[in-house]
């Protein structure tokens, strides 16, 4: 069973197996895990918008999202480089770190493959389902801190708050502004 | 059973691959061959479309190629009090090139109470102001002016002075597919628009995002000049009709009768160019990805 699977289903007990694994892991090893992720973000993004992938399409988009794990790797890097030194490492830390995007990354090619429209499937059953991978992530987060970082439980959710609310409050941000939320807000209030 | 799992991933890697072998495209899609219709040179656009970066999924470059394969002429890009898209496309340009349909610039001015599709200009147009305003703003700057989705929640916004300032109207936005009563408000609109303002134009768009397909709704323009400023003085003229995602047309009777076939061919056939393999291609890397995911990039008991 791969960690990726692992982490879903028993987030503690896998990180902490993975914590007690005696292994460096070089800088550039620590990238794979977002860059697979940005690659997931690309092939998923093209799949729904356009209904296929080619090169050229996925290389696009993976480019132009990868900025949204960008967020992700600089949000985590901040909470977890501190305590990290004085455990697996920074770049162990940041790569098991990564090891439970999963979840989100599962939830997007299968939005991609539910491909909703006007015309054919709803797009209800995709948002609701997002609940999964919202949950799942908070779990893992706060066994990585626990088990990986070696922090008490008070400090190890405090940390999961302060990670979940900058990464949905970055992309909030990002989004209002992009879809003009303050006349939009006007109009409702009018 | 780390030799099985490492074999598993180049297997998933190498189904990727391939996968992105067999849908790559062919060459460059050719464009469509001329429509001419009672003098005019029938052009189809989608006038409501958002980008990357704003709060659509496809950078403009992607667009004019899905656009291309959609059988469109034009899009406007039209992200929320925004040109930023179109700007950055012309400035990547010699780097992405300029394949696929016509990019012409344009914002959806979002304001409190209704939002206007406004192309053809790149000129910044205040939102704090009535539509009618927005409107005299949109030609000042070159421009055309046109209702977006005008729901029944938008009626106190587009009076009378505003649907007679207008360029056109969105009769046939995607929504109307998922919404029976927005189809029902729109049609409303519509006719109280053309009441007030007869030559009005009908306009057809996709308000793409990210799911419904560029070009599910598009607007046939009958122009007699080329380019961007041949669509705008047509939309102008109100020389327009609106296509939905059915193939239903809507717009002046002698115009509708001109391109309904085209409507009907282009809601229902597929996308240019794609082929079985293209699609096979496209589930295996799907499947790929999947695969990836799930087998991870690290054992969980390593040696």
């Amino acid at each position: 069973m791969s960690p990726e699977i692992a982490l879903m289903i028993s987030p503690r007990r896998t990180y902490a197996a993975l914590a007690q694994a005696p292994r460096s892991t070089p800088i550039l090893v620590s990238l794979r895990r977002p860059a697979l992720a940005a690659l997931v973000l690309g092939v998923s993004l093209a799949m729904a918008a356009t209904g296929r992938v080619t090169p050229a399409l996925v290389l696009s988009t993976t480019l132009c999202w990868s900025f949204a794990v960008a967020i992700q790797a600089a949000v985590a890097l901040v909470l977890i480089a501190g305590p990290a030194r004085k455990t697996v490492g920074v770049p162990r830390a940041f790569d098991l770190f990564f090891a439970g995007h999963a979840p989100w990354s599962l939830w997007l090619l299968a939005v991609a493959a539910w491909a909703p429209s006007q015309l054919g499937r709803p797009l209800t059953p995709i948002l609701v389902a997002a609940i999964v991978p919202l949950a799942l992530t908070v779990r893992i987060v706060s066994a990585f801190f626990v088990e990986v970082l070696e922090l008490d439980r008070r400090d190890a959710l405090l940390r999961t708050g302060i990670h979940q609310l900058a990464i949905w409050g970055v992309l909030s941000v990002l989004f209002a502004t992009a879809v003009q939320l303050v006349p939009r807000v006007l109009g409702w209030i009018a | 059973m780390d030799r099985v799992v490492f074999g598993a991933r180049v297997a998933a890697a190498v189904l990727v691959s391939m996968g992105f072998m067999l849908s790559r495209d062919a060459g460059q899609l050719a464009a469509r061959p001329p429509i001419e219709r009672a003098g005019y040179s029938v052009a189809a656009v989608d006038l409501h479309v958002h980008s990357f970066p704003g709060d659509g999924v496809l950078p403009p470059w992607d667009i004019a190629v899905e656009a291309r394969r959609r059988r469109l002429d034009a899009v406007a890009l039209t992200n929320h009090n925004s040109t930023h898209s179109w700007r950055l496309a012309q400035l990547l340009a010699p780097i992405t090139g300029r394949a696929g349909a016509l990019l012409m610039p344009g914002r959806e001015l979002t304001s409190a109470g209704y939002h206007l599709a406004i192309v053809g200009t790149t000129q910044a147009i205040a939102w704090r102001q009535p539509a009618s305003a927005a409107a005299a703003a949109a030609h000042a700057a070159g421009g055309v002016a046109i209702a977006a989705h005008p729901a029944r929640r938008n009626r106190a916004a587009f009076d009378d002075a505003a649907l007679v300032a207008l360029d056109g109207v969105e009769r046939a936005p995607t929504l109307i597919h998922a919404n029976d009563q927005l189809d029902e408000e729109l049609t409303a609109f519509y006719e109280r628009a053309r009441r007030v303002h007869p030559s009005i134009a009908a306009i057809g768009s996709t308000d793409f995002h990210r799911f419904a397909p560029i070009g599910m709704g598009r607007t046939y323009v009958l122009t007699s000049a080329p380019g961007q400023a041949g669509i705008l003085d047509a939309i102008r003229a109100g020389r327009t009709v609106a296509c939905d995602g059915l193939g239903r047309a809507y717009g002046p009777a002698k115009l509708v009768v001109l391109v309904q076939s085209d409507c009907r061919s282009d809601a229902t056939m597929p996308p240019d160019g794609q082929t079985g393999a293209a699609r096979v291609g496209t589930w295996m890397v799907w499947i790929g990805m999947v695969a990836l995911v799930l087998l991870g990039a690290s054992s969980l008991h390593p040696r």
